[in-house]
């Protein structure tokens, strides 16, 4: 019995020792509730109890070693753990943050210091210092806050977070579900529904154009997230800065093959400023029509 | 911009006006009724002016202070009285709003301005793109679009004739598609695509008034219903993309025509089927006969009240029974 414990442990800690935990002497065996204490004790002080009641609710659902395993009080167990800010997503199959008071950065799973694969946008506004130095902080300030609402709305329906933002613009994260395609719909809606906000909550005189960059690579999370760098990060912000026309959305080739088949007949491939980019523009349809010599 | 006041002497409005003034781009040209000749602004597009006791005892010096617009300016009537009847004959002269002076404040007198303006643009009806690139920073500034949110369509009377803009949407599936989907898919994504267009026309302000087959007929009627038709269908065309995509999972596109006309059109709820009018007709017209694939298409009785942060986004395609036809197929020149 201890030892099928000690099994249910090592698989969060291989190197899981309830001998050395305990303090009783190998091969003497340990009472089933002194292995439970301990092994709770000891994922909860390595804060790694996330971890552990994933492990309970997916041997409970799915069995363990080829056993069916009933868990006694399970339900019980995840009451009490929606109340700790906890829940339990079967579609990731993981115990994470509830999201319930407000989306989390991390998306409620991402460990500090760990490194996973993101799709991201960088969006800005062309010519900020321009509309900053033409217009009076108010109207500034009111549009823009507008404008950050408008991205905000698009990103969270598809399930992005906004990592940085600075007034004019800033980087999103996709992570998880189509998190590619999920960027580059967003990125659609969101040239889309700039067309919407410009006719009806834009308070300057002009029309506000924005560019869009997209690439999918790695970054290691941190929970400051203005604070996360790599070289995928950079690669995006240099893509929307140096090599996206105004109002149009830029991807880099190689996130370009993860996009869905149909859209990806809608891009260009095009050269700008030396970077060969794929490029996605409003109207899309104007696309076809000019194809079918219309 | 510049606005006319005309004041009684020794008003209080002066003062309160001049308070918006520094927070608004608005400039105030103040005149007191009293003194004449009056000094007014030539061109002004938009006076406030402080009735004295009624209409009845200001309509005459109204009246006069009219005949020096070249253009009947838009009126927003500064009343002391509460009477609803006294608000109403001010209307039906012409003025866009009607203010109680105990209500004077710096919000309310700003939404007064801005509805005055839409009020006249929304008259404009006949203005060319010309007359609207004058001043473009001027046009732009005033000419935000609002949607309406506070509206009924139940107030709208059965076999009555309303001025509405007309919204068509027809979907064509290529022999291709009919063999690959069966009958009852096709049934399911055309209520999808229903469902989809309705719930954005919806935010317009504009109604689903019935629905064919593979084609639909939405109405917009309320506040500027000429330019929330236009953008509702300016969204529902680029959006299309991401609902066949996203929504749908479809890995072919579906084409489809939009069409928007605005005229009188005889309305009913629910008899849709006996329903004939010619702007109806037209619209079908339009949309059966002109339009092609892909494409969106408006009239000029549309394009010529559009709002300038919209209309350098068609281009004029040509002249079909007697109107003229603009297609949206442009990026904004605005910026």
């Amino acid at each position: 019995m201890t030892q099928d414990i000690q099994l249910f442990g090592r698989e969060i800690d291989k190197n899981l020792d309830l001998y050395e935990l305990t303090g009783f002497p190998r091969g003497c065996s340990i009472p089933r509730k002194d292995a439970a204490d301990q092994i709770v004790d000891y994922f909860f002080n390595t804060k790694r109890i996330s971890h552990l009641l994933e492990l309970i609710i997916k041997v409970h659902k799915f069995g363990f070693k080829g056993e069916k395993v009933i868990i006694h009080n399970i339900n019980h167990i995840i009451k009490e753990m929606n109340e700790c800010g906890y829940q339990y997503k079967s579609d990731l199959e993981k115990v994470v943050f509830s999201e319930s008071s407000g989306k989390r950065t991390d998306w409620g799973f991402l460990e500090e210091g760990k490194s996973y694969n993101f799709c991201f946008i960088s969006i800005d506004i062309c010519g900020n210092s321009k509309l900053v130095r033409k217009y009076d902080s108010y109207h500034i300030k009111e549009t823009y806050k507008n404008f950050k609402n408008l991205i905000t709305k698009c990103i969270l329906s598809r399930n992005g977070r906004i990592w940085s933002w600075e007034g004019d613009g800033g980087l999103v994260a996709f992570l998880l579900d189509d998190f590619v395609n999920n960027a580059v719909f967003t990125s659609i809606d969101i040239l889309n529904s700039l067309i919407i906000f410009n006719a009806t909550e834009n308070f300057l005189n002009e029309d506000i154009n924005i560019r869009i960059g997209i690439n999918a690579g790695q970054a290691e999370y941190k929970k400051s997230t203005n604070l996360i760098n790599s070289d995928s990060i950079e690669l995006t912000k240099e893509i929307e800065k140096k090599h996206t026309e105004k109002s149009t959305i830029s991807i880099s080739r190689h996130t370009y093959q993860y996009v869905n088949a149909l859209i990806r007949e809608f891009m260009v491939e095009k050269e700008i400023n030396g970077l060969s980019v794929y490029q996605l523009k409003l109207p899309i349809w104007n696309k076809i029509n000019n194809c079918e010599g219309k | 911009m510049i606005i006319d006041v005309f004041h009684l002497p020794e008003s209080q409005i002066e003062l309160k006006l001049k308070l918006i003034e520094k927070v608004e781009n608005f400039k105030f040209n103040f005149i007191d009724i009293s003194k004449e000749p009056y000094n007014i602004t030539k061109n002004c597009e938009i006076i406030i002016f402080e009735e004295e006791y009624s209409y009845i005892s200001s309509v005459d010096t109204f009246d006069n202070i009219i005949k020096l617009y070249e253009v009947f300016p838009a009126v927003i009537i500064i009343t002391a009285g509460r009477d609803m009847f006294n608000v109403v004959r001010w209307m039906r002269k012409g003025a866009s709003d009607c203010v109680w002076i105990g209500d004077f404040t710096h919000e309310i007198l700003k939404n007064s301005i801005r509805g005055s303006l839409q009020y006249v643009s929304a008259k404009k009806i006949g203005v060319n793109k010309d007359f609207r690139v004058e001043d473009e920073d001027f046009n732009y500034s005033h000419q935000k679009i609002i949607i309406p949110t506070n509206y009924d369509w139940n107030s709208l009377e059965d076999n009555k004739y309303y001025d509405m803009v007309l919204m068509m949407i027809s979907f064509y599936l290529d022999k291709d598609a009919i063999g690959r989907y069966s009958e009852i898919n096709i049934e399911k994504i055309f209520d999808k695509i229903k469902e989809e267009i309705n719930s954005i026309v919806k935010r317009f302000s504009g109604q689903l008034w019935f629905w064919h087959n593979n084609s639909g007929m939405f109405t917009f009627y309320f506040g500027d219903c000429i330019n929330c038709a236009t953008l509702a269908s300016i969204y529902i065309f680029n959006q299309l993309f991401l609902i066949y995509i996203e929504n749908l999972k479809l890995n072919k596109l579906i084409d489809f025509k939009i069409s928007l006309h605005y005229g009188r059109a005889f309305y009913h709820k629910k008899d849709t089927e006996n329903i004939t009018s010619d702007m109806l007709n037209s619209i079908v017209h339009i949309q059966n006969q002109y339009a092609e694939i892909n494409s969106l298409y408006i009239t000029d009785a549309i394009y010529n009240s559009l709002s300038t942060r919209i209309f350098s986004l068609f281009t004029y395609v040509g002249e079909f029974e007697h109107k003229k036809i603009y297609r949206y197929n442009m990026q904004s020149e605005n910026s």
